[in-house]
């Protein structure tokens, strides 16, 4: 399907690329499917835009790229909810918060996103018991200004 | 607001399937331990609600993202993956 980017663009999305989110993410409950792709000018983000309404999407990254040790356990819920045979087929991103100063963006630990490739299915994990926040700095620059309460 | 007193080791039953018991009660914690259905999400209140905000935060933030791109492409992630470990069945374990 076809979907217009944030720079009004055109782009054809693969089916595969189109995910379902059983439960919405935190706060967007109804919102439940998302197209996720990428321009070449904004990689290593993606997008993940809602298929219903344009100014619904988020920004989001491989969390391993922000915090190269990141690491969770994934509870027997979400393996079920995604139906998750295949370790090797999931996918982990972390929603960003833009800002306009590039240094000072964030992306949330706290609350990663797992998809599962196999069947296009993906959650909002809420973590428990971890050190994470929901505003990591993504540079090293924005260390000193976004001190998490 | 319904207010209900519990002993220690007591439990409130709401519906059919979901039950709170008291686990443990010191100065000013309690421990309560969850049985719910998978479809009921139980999370911390301030928590859950940190989420919620940053989620909105999120996707109504703008900005250009090819500075920060740009600097991140250097940045291959050394462990290249995701690391699961699977837990052991739970079965409305409290947590502190």
């Amino acid at each position: 399907m076809k979907i217009t980017t944030r720079q009004n663009t055109v782009i054809e999305i693969d089916e595969k690329d189109i995910l379902t989110f059983p439960e919405g993410l935190v706060g967007f409950e109804e919102y439940k499917r998302y197209a996720l792709y990428s321009v070449a000018e904004e990689e290593p983000f993606f997008r993940l835009q809602y298929l219903k309404a344009d100014e619904v999407g988020f920004v989001v990254i491989d969390p391993l790229l922000v915090m190269p040790d990141y690491d969770f356990e994934v509870d027997n819920d979400t393996i079920e909810l995604l139906g998750i045979e295949r370790p090797e087929s999931l996918q982990l991103f972390a929603i960003v918060t833009v800002h306009s100063d590039f240094r000072r963006m964030t992306a949330n630990l706290l609350a990663p996103i797992l998809v599962n490739r196999d069947n296009h299915t993906a959650r909002q994990i809420v973590l428990q018991e971890t050190p994470y926040t929901t505003r990591h700095p993504l540079f090293a620059e924005g260390r000193d200004e976004e001190k998490e309460s | 607001m319904l207010i209900l007193t519990r002993k220690l080791g007591e439990s409130i039953q709401i519906g059919d399937d979901i039950r709170i018991k008291i686990i443990d009660v010191s100065r000013s914690f309690v421990k309560v331990g969850i049985e719910a259905p998978r479809s009921v999400k139980v999370h911390r209140e301030e928590i859950y609600e940190k989420i919620r905000e940053e989620n909105i935060a999120a996707g109504s933030s703008q900005g250009g993202l090819s500075e920060a791109a740009l600097l991140l492409k250097g940045k291959a992630p050394k462990t290249g993956g995701i690391r699961l470990r699977k837990k052991a069945a739970e079965s409305g374990e409290p947590t502190p």
